[in-house]
């Protein structure tokens, strides 16, 4: 074959080798999602079993009280028994689902017993016919709501009929006591679950859902039953006419699912207390009757009655009440006005004296240069010293009560990334953080059918939330993001990408940050890196620079306190102060840098703690550009919307604050566009010698562009050698080698990743004037190595 | 005499470069080829293995919902 190709002509031989490099990616291709694909399905087999043994062993204890005849003495005494257990005081407590258990002591419960259901009830005492009994059933799995108000709204029965059931089964047991009555879990499962409680707080029904120990459906309907009211139907339609103001039903956690003649039937997600009950009653002028949501349900129906509202919200809300600092609008007429003057200014300057106007612009440009180099060696240095970030041992982390760690909300917005779902899930899941507190938002764009549908096969635990962004413009990382927190129930909130591995203890520690810092601290960022960072030489220079953005610049930022462009993901905010920013910008695309700007002009600041995440570098030239030119022009925008009114920024965010806002949101798209008008002036000086460069170039300025080509480039290509070895350090206390020394020697090549830099740089700007909004969509999963192992991963100072 | 002319020009029994491209192209195709039916074998493998255990353990499921059935309805053990 080989001999009969050396026969072809060239061009045949060039098409066979393109047509081949297409079928190695095309395979390559097939075997990503291949991998992805098994997976899937092996964590859903893995989680079936899991589920079988859970019953199993259910059954099997059930089984065990019954033959040591529990059943019967249980049965013959069971109304007594409940109530003389239970005092009026303890069961309006036992009510309160969740009560911490130190107050609510683990009593050994009485076995599971089947309890004759109303219907059958009903069909033994002869008040209604099965056919009935079926219709009323049919009903209720259509909205929900209770058997007895069904079937007195169909006439089969009347309320004093219903009563001695009712009075039968007004003696509720607490909640874990149900579920082991109604065999759903064993007693041993309640202790576990209890021990869990007493060690890391929480609600109990949360415990029993995080460890699997109990489906959402029997949960929730034991949940109903103790509260007297209806689970949610299946079979929903609803009619957004009946719908109260979104406002009003996110304060009462309550969506409008039907009306009937005579009272409403709305879904909540934890039952209604009789005065906010009441409130919603006057509101909507007719009775109300609950029905029971698990927070998956009530997040499905929100999302179907108040879809556009939150569409609304995360698109257009910054936009309409701070259009100040929306990128909505990229150049404002007077910022078009001062660049045509400049333009007009330069172009006169060159007519009337061209030889003065360029040595003006040279000094400027070469000043620029000189004091960015400056003022970044001066950050770089404060980076470098103990305390510019938060520091944790093992043992602050041990000695952590996890009673006092709240609900932490994880964002996680993906597009087209399917084939990292698995690896995502497995990384979440390591995370060391009490499960039942975690609320994980996984944010998929509507026309990513195959996550969606990936998803959906999963039967992903409870505390994961898939919420389905629907399709608008723009379509950006910033408004997913903002869709989903409107929604989030953590009193923190982090975004992480599909791809990332977080330090397994990043979210205590950054508990622990939050908790060492003033009130105003806002904002903790973690620091990233690569995995794949021995994958090639463009892996291998993104490692250097990140090394030193993370490990030395942010924390320089930090102890300057200067604002901070925060980095893409591993940003943990309070949310409280989140929502009230109106988060991020959905028009800008480094909507991160820009929030970290906003922050820092309200006043909030941001720390840096020492945890990881580990990302998956960029390892294709045009992906990698694809990438960067995002980055350039979101600094652009960012820059263009907090420089619309210059003075005013400096008295918000005084001369430090200025001029740090200026070297690293300013000089991060500038140095790249400049760069190779000075690397063609300097090869044309070397090369041909023309007299006319060294003209431009007298005294001073030489002087400064000489030591900006000597030392500047000097320091920068060490500062990243400097990152490196930090990282180094830190990794090898941990008996790590992920990032390995080898890694140091490549920082020689360091400029020509600058001339890939200047490229991003030049697509930016064209990108800027042509598609301000356009999201360069990153592609994930390149790397050879399948992720990081799982080993050896957490750091502590 | 542009590119594809040398590499034409080659000694005989020495291979021209996009000639050797194409060979390491070639073998990557098939190494990842292997990839891909190296692991389907071995997730087969580990499927089967899965499902053997499952189908174990909804056998037992099976026995002991009807043994907590039986002995639900007053009977002793099926």
């Amino acid at each position: 074959m080989s001999r009969l190709a050396a026969w072809l002509p060239g061009p045949s031989r060039r098409r066979r080798l393109e047509a081949e490099r297409i079928r190695l990616k095309d395979k390559q291709d097939e075997l990503r999602r291949q991998r992805a694909r098994q997976a899937a399905k092996l964590l859903r087999i893995e989680w079936e079993i899991e589920e079988l043994k859970r019953r199993i062993a259910a059954a099997r204890t059930r089984i065990h009280y019954m033959r040591q005849g529990a059943l019967a003495h249980w049965l013959s005494a069971s109304g007594d028994e409940d109530s003389a257990r239970t005092s009026p005081a303890d069961t309006r407590d036992q009510r309160e689902f969740g009560k911490p258990a130190a107050e609510q002591p683990y009593r050994e419960p009485m076995p599971a017993a089947p309890r004759m259901r109303l219907g059958e009830w009903l069909i033994a005492s002869g008040l209604v016919r099965q056919e009935q009994l079926d219709e009323a059933i049919a009903r209720q799995q259509e909205y929900g709501g209770r058997l007895g108000d069904i079937l007195i709204d169909m006439g089969c029965v009347t309320a004093e009929q219903l009563l001695p059931f009712v009075l039968q089964q007004q003696q509720k047991a607490r909640l874990g006591d149900m579920l082991i009555q109604l065999g759903y879990i064993t007693p041993e499962q309640l202790e576990k679950a209890l021990i869990f409680q007493r060690k890391s707080g929480g609600m109990l029904g949360d415990i029993l859902l995080s460890l699997q120990f109990v489906e959402p459906e029997q949960l929730y309907r034991a949940i109903a039953t103790q509260n007297n009211i209806g689970r949610i139907g299946s079979e929903i339609q609803l009619h957004t006419e009946f719908k109260l103001p979104e406002p009003i039903a996110r304060e009462y956690g309550a969506v409008v699912i039907h009306k009937y003649s005579n009272r409403y039937l709305v879904a909540v997600g934890e039952p209604l207390s009789d005065d906010r009950r009441t409130v919603l009653e006057r509101l909507l002028e007719m009775p109300v009757e609950q029905v029971l949501a698990s927070k998956n349900e009530m997040e499905l129906l929100w999302s179907d009655a108040y879809g556009n509202e939150m569409l609304e919200e995360s698109t257009t809300k910054l936009a309409a009440e701070q259009p100040h600092n929306s990128a909505s609008v990229t150049f404002t007429r007077a910022q078009l006005g001062w660049m045509a003057a400049a333009v007009v200014f330069f172009a006169c300057g060159l007519v009337w004296d061209s030889f003065a106007t360029l040595i003006a612009v040279n000094l400027l440009i070469q000043s620029f240069y000189f004091f960015m180099t400056l003022f970044k060696f001066l950050i770089i240095l404060y980076g470098s010293r103990s305390g510019a970030q938060f520091r944790f041992t093992e043992e602050q982390i041990r000695n952590l009560d996890e009673r006092e760690l709240p609900v932490y909300t994880i964002l996680v917005p993906m597009y087209k990334e399917s084939e990292v779902i698995p690896r995502l899930i497995r990384n979440l899941e390591k995370l060391d953080y009490p499960k039942a507190k975690l609320d994980v938002r996984l944010l998929i764009e509507k026309d990513d059918v195959e996550a969606q549908t990936i998803l959906r096969q999963m039967n992903l635990p409870p505390y994961y939330t898939v919420l389905v962004v629907p399709d608008s413009l723009p379509k950006t990382k910033p408004k997913a993001c903002n869709y989903g927190l409107i929604r989030a129930r953590g009193q923190y909130v982090v975004i992480f990408d599909a791809e990332d591995r977080p330090d397994p203890d990043q979210l205590k520690k950054v508990h622990l940050t939050f908790a060492s810092c003033p009130d105003h601290t806002a904002c903790v960022q973690a620091k990233l890196n690569y995995f794949n960072s021995e994958q090639n030489l463009l892996t291998r220079w993104f490692t250097q620079e990140y090394s030193m953005w993370f490990e030395l610049l942010l924390p320089g930022i930090m102890k300057l306190d200067i604002p901070i462009p925060l980095g893409g993901t591993s940003n943990h905010f309070k949310t409280d102060v989140l929502k009230a920013l109106n988060a991020w910008d959905p028009y800008n695309v480094t909507e991160d840098a820009d929030l970290g700007i906003r922050l820092y002009k309200e006043g909030y600041k941001t720390a840096i703690v020492d945890s990881r995440t580990w990302e998956e570098a960029n390892s294709r030239f045009g992906n990698w550009i694809r990438q960067r030119s995002r980055w350039i022009k979101g600094y652009m925008q960012t820059w263009l919307v907090h420089m619309r009114h210059p003075v005013q920024l400096w008295r918000e965010i005084g001369p430090r604050g200025f001029f740090g806002f200026q070297v690293m949101v300013l000089a991060t798209p500038v140095i790249p566009l400049l760069n190779p008008l000075f690397w063609l002036l300097m090869l044309m000086w070397y090369g041909w010698h023309l007299g006319v460069i060294s003209r431009y170039f007298p005294g001073v300025i030489y002087y400064m562009a000489s030591a900006e080509l000597i030392l500047g480039n000097f320091f920068f290509v060490y500062s990243n050698l400097a990152g490196v070895y930090w990282i180094i350090r830190d990794l090898e206390r941990a008996e790590d080698s992920l990032v390995p020394h080898r890694l140091v020697k490549y920082g020689i090549l360091t400029p020509l990743y600058w001339v890939m830099m200047s490229i991003a740089a030049y697509k930016a700007a064209w990108q800027l004037v042509t598609k301000p909004f356009y999201w360069e969509k990153t592609v994930h999963g390149l790397d050879s190595s399948g992720g990081p192992p799982a080993s050896g991963r957490q750091h502590t100072a | 005499m542009n590119r594809s002319d040398r590499s034409a020009a080659s000694p005989p029994g020495r291979t021209s470069r996009s000639e050797r491209r194409l060979d390491a192209v070639q073998a990557r195709i098939r190494a990842v080829e292997t990839a891909i039916r190296q692991e389907k074998e071995a997730f087969e493998k580990l499927m089967a293995q899965k499902r053997w255990f499952y189908d174990k353990l909804a056998e037992e499921w099976e026995a002991v919902s009807a043994e907590e059935r039986s002995l639900a309805e007053g009977g002793g053990a099926p």
